[in-house]
């Protein structure tokens, strides 16, 4: 084998491997866009779960609304054993306004508490977040 | 001579090039399949996540919650409530609504029967492309009901376990996914704290 042979050679290996990595890195991305989207759903819900678990405890009066604000920085971890991920749930609670502009100042006769839900699992390419707005229409504790 | 084996070579090494571009272009398009039945696959999760979940939050309306469920096994739910899930209103009489997978699966997967009364209901009644739906209950405290048979008076909330799968054209490897999500019997919580609601 003379040096151009050697040199197309080379060229062969170099052209196989960079296609076949190319190839390789789409089709992990494809499968890594249907793990997100599967988890994207599931972190959805565990959101929508907790700040239904909020309204629930409301409506039986098991926490009263003043009491909306412990839920402030306090993290969950959601251990799934049926799809097999586990979840890290970050909540926060602040007082804010109608639309949930957090106030400036904390006060407790707010109409109005905010709670934030952060879900996010190995996988899951962005974090989900979910916020409800909590009205007080009764004043009485 | 040498130039024959060489052309030989040549077409050997091209050809396995070609072949090695074809399977990899065949299984871009299986991956683009996949992500297009995922695509609406995560649609349907999320329809059918909230429409169990609206359909188990009217569970017990104008009823004693302890009397609110019926039936409760891992396969199924079967609750009572004043509300009409047909005519989306108030009704003077209790309906019976039962949540269960069909018996035998379909060329759609099995679907969920979401009846009132025994009748299934139209918009609610066939959500195919389900493999799996499991249920466990938790009363008031979310504390796990372990025999919810005969705790039924303590449910509150019941956890869903689902599978979804749907076979792509192309590629006959089902996508499979699987969600698990709770549903508050939110009427049951609100007769809860406000017992005169039910007791009139």
């Amino acid at each position: 084998m003379n040096m151009m042979e050697m040199v197309l050679a080379l060229f062969a290996v170099v052209f196989f491997t960079s296609l076949a990595a190319n190839y390789n890195r789409i089709l992990i991305e494809q499968n890594d866009y249907l793990i997100n989207a599967a988890q994207h759903v599931q972190a959805t819900h565990l959101c929508h779960g907790v700040l239904d678990e909020v309204d629930a405890k409301l409506f039986a009066k098991k926490i009263t609304y003043n009491q909306i604000i412990n839920y402030d920085s306090t993290t969950r971890i959601i251990d799934l054993n049926f799809p097999g991920d586990r979840y890290e749930l970050e909540l926060s609670a602040a007082y804010c306004d109608s639309v949930g502009n957090v106030l400036a100042e904390d006060d407790v006769l707010s109409m109005y508490r905010k709670i934030t839900v952060e879900a996010s699992t190995p996988g899951l390419k962005y974090p989900v977040q979910m916020q409800r707005i909590y009205a007080k229409i009764h004043y009485y504790n | 001579m040498s130039i024959i084996i060489d052309l030989i070579g040549a077409a050997i090494i091209s050809s396995m090039l070609i072949l090695m571009m074809i399977t990899f272009q065949f299984s871009l398009y299986a991956a683009q399949d996949r992500m297009l039945y995922t695509m609406s696959m995560t649609d349907h999760m999320e329809m059918t996540a909230t429409f169990l979940n609206n359909t188990i939050a009217l569970a017990g309306v104008g009823v004693d919650p302890d009397d609110t469920v019926l039936h409760a096994s891992a396969d199924s739910l079967v609750f009572k409530t004043y509300w009409d899930f047909e005519t989306e209103t108030y009704d003077s009489t209790v309906n019976t609504i039962s949540i269960k997978l069909d018996n035998a699966p379909t060329p759609y997967g099995t679907q969920i029967l979401v009846a009132q009364n025994n009748v299934t209901l139209d918009y609610l009644g066939n959500i195919f492309w389900v493999k799996e739906l499991k249920f466990r209950y938790y009363d008031l405290d979310d504390n796990l009901v372990n025999h919810p048979g005969y705790h039924k008076d303590d449910i509150r909330s019941a956890e869903l376990r689902m599978a979804f799968f749907k076979a792509p054209e192309r590629n006959k490897t089902p996508v499979e996914t699987k969600l698990q999500f709770k549903c508050y019997f939110m009427n049951a919580y609100m007769q809860e704290g406000n017992p005169s609601l039910y007791e009139g």
